[in-house]
């Protein structure tokens, strides 16, 4: 009898016992079933999902949720488009080198799109060069590099379609030749300068004709604040015979005839008078920004010139079937009063 | 030879759930997800998404829908459509992406990540973790290794100052 009942103890501790177990097995396979969902989205949606997120997330969050997460975030998908502009400024040169080092590789040859400010070292540049072959956007603005260093590596970037060398002061119309030599799938250059940057140039005309002559297939060409005249740009004009948006703010000496852009159909030219404005027809911009209009460029020089004349990017187009240009950046500098520059850019997947 | 226009008879599909509930949709509207392009190219006009519940369903196709009268004027509205479209609860979030990932629907793929996204932002490692219901399966010793590996990269902050130009 007292086994017996002994028995029918231990089985009903055993039910109970088996009751609360299973319970939580079913619990774990729900979990891990909900997981396993994830992974069927592994690894291009999570791509997708992460390439939405800040820099410092991506390399210091994501990567210790999850192992799979942590495999995903180093994964190709997440980074066929490295932008890492705002990361990069005043980092020195050897941390900007760790960093192009630590992400490229992660794109496993598949990068479209790179963009990097002060970027000084040679050997930055040919690593970038020798591990981008499919780079189809190339955003260097402040790059302290050479003609010479621009010659040696132009034929590596032979896949370009939009190129920014915004404010490189050291590079003029040498880089630009060879760029164009070598880029011939090139449709959109970028090259504004900084009024300071141009003070002690005489001109920079030559760089115009090097466009003229090495890029007929320009769409978009911005050279606001350049030192260049109306005669170079009409250079310009009659060889670049695609060009659709021609950004010459502040280019002070270039005063186009109307009737002479009137022939070119296609072309739009804006300036050199500088205003903020908002085109809705070909370029989007966040219209949460109410800058001033109208404003002379000795604000430049009354204001605070640190680092106050970085664009700030608006959402990037990229090429589409529709051949969409890439997105004008129409303000030059963060007004001193706007509205904090922390708006979240969507960015273009 | 006729004179009169004929009205044109849109080609329908008919879309199945998982729970065999039938839909009716426009060709050319439900052409928007490349699997069901797919399969109207092998000449499917009734289409089975064994992967896609009913309530997912309803929903992918009222975005399809709404997708599919987008013309240049009425942009404004279709943004204010995928605004209140992704204010959804996480698990509805997370079955329209598997369904749109599976559709091949890529700008509701592309939204529907914005939005996950915009739920991982700023939030810290174990708060995503409850959201995305991930159990954790790092050691607190490999989990403090793969924050060291990249610490570098936030610290500095801004140590090399140019005062070579202005």
């Amino acid at each position: 009898m007292d086994l017996f009942f002994f028995v029918s103890c231990e089985t009903s501790v055993l039910n109970v016992f088996h009751y609360y177990y299973s319970r939580e097995i079913r619990i774990q396979m729900e979990e891990e079933f909900e997981f396993r969902q994830w992974d069927e989205l592994l690894p291009d949606a999570l791509g997708l999902i992460f390439r939405n997120l800040s820099l410092q997330e991506l390399l210091t969050v994501v990567p210790r949720v999850c192992k799979s997460w942590e495999k995903a975030v180093k994964g190709p998908y997440c980074w066929q488009e490295i932008d890492i502009e705002e990361w990069s400024k005043n980092r020195c040169p050897e941390n900007l080198d760790r960093m192009l080092r630590l992400l490229i590789p992660r794109s496993c040859g598949s990068l479209r799109k790179l963009c990097v400010s002060g970027l000084s070292d040679k050997s930055s540049f040919e690593f970038i060069a020798n591990n981008a072959k499919s780079l189809q956007t190339l955003r260097l603005p402040k790059c302290e590099l050479s003609d010479s260093v621009v010659e040696q590596v132009a034929g590596t970037f032979s896949n370009i379609t939009f190129l920014d060398v915004s404010y490189c002061i050291k590079i003029g119309a040498r880089a630009l030749e060879a760029i164009g030599k070598h880029c011939k799938c090139l449709t959109g250059l970028r090259r504004t300068m900084h009024p300071l940057e141009v003070i002690d140039k005489l001109s920079q005309d030559d760089e115009a004709l090097a466009i003229a002559t090495t890029m007929p297939k320009l769409k978009q060409l911005e050279i606001a604040y350049m030192l260049v005249d109306t005669l170079s740009v009409s250079e310009v004009l009659q060889n670049c015979k695609q060009l659709e948006l021609l950004d010459v703010r502040g280019c002070w000496n270039v005063n186009l005839d109307e009737n002479f852009v009137k022939k070119f159909h296609k072309l739009k030219v804006v300036g050199p008078l500088v205003v903020d404005y908002y085109d809705k027809n070909g370029w989007d911009n966040c219209s949460d920004y109410s800058g001033s209009s109208g404003y002379i460029p000795w604000d430049f020089v009354a204001g605070d010139i640190d680092d106050d004349f970085d664009d700030d990017e608006v959402s990037d187009g990229y090429w589409e079937d529709e051949e969409r240009l890439e997105d004008v950046e129409m303000w030059f500098y963060d007004d001193l009063n706007a509205v904090d520059a922390g708006y979240d850019w969507p960015q273009s997947p | 030879m006729a004179s009169s226009s004929k009205t044109e008879q849109k080609k329908m599909l008919i879309l199945k759930s998982s729970e065999e509930e039938e839909f009716e949709i426009e060709e050319s509207i439900a052409v928007q997800s490349g699997t069901i392009k797919n399969m109207v190219e092998d000449d499917f006009t009734l289409i089975p998404l064994p992967n896609v519940d009913t309530e997912t369903l309803i929903k992918i196709i009222k975005y399809m829908k709404k997708h599919g009268e987008k013309t240049k004027s009425n942009e404004k509205d279709i943004e204010e459509f995928d605004k209140e479209f992704v204010k959804k609860s996480f698990t509805e979030l997370k079955e329209l992406v598997l369904a749109a990932n599976y559709l091949h629907i890529t700008s509701l793929i592309d939204l529907l990540c914005q939005a996950f996204a915009d739920r991982i932002k700023n939030k810290s490692v174990k708060a995503i973790r409850e959201i995305f219901g991930i159990p954790n399966d790092f050691t607190p010793e490999e989990e403090a290794e793969v924050y060291e590996q990249h610490k570098w990269a936030h610290e500095e902050g801004k140590e090399h100052i140019d005062h070579s130009a202005y």
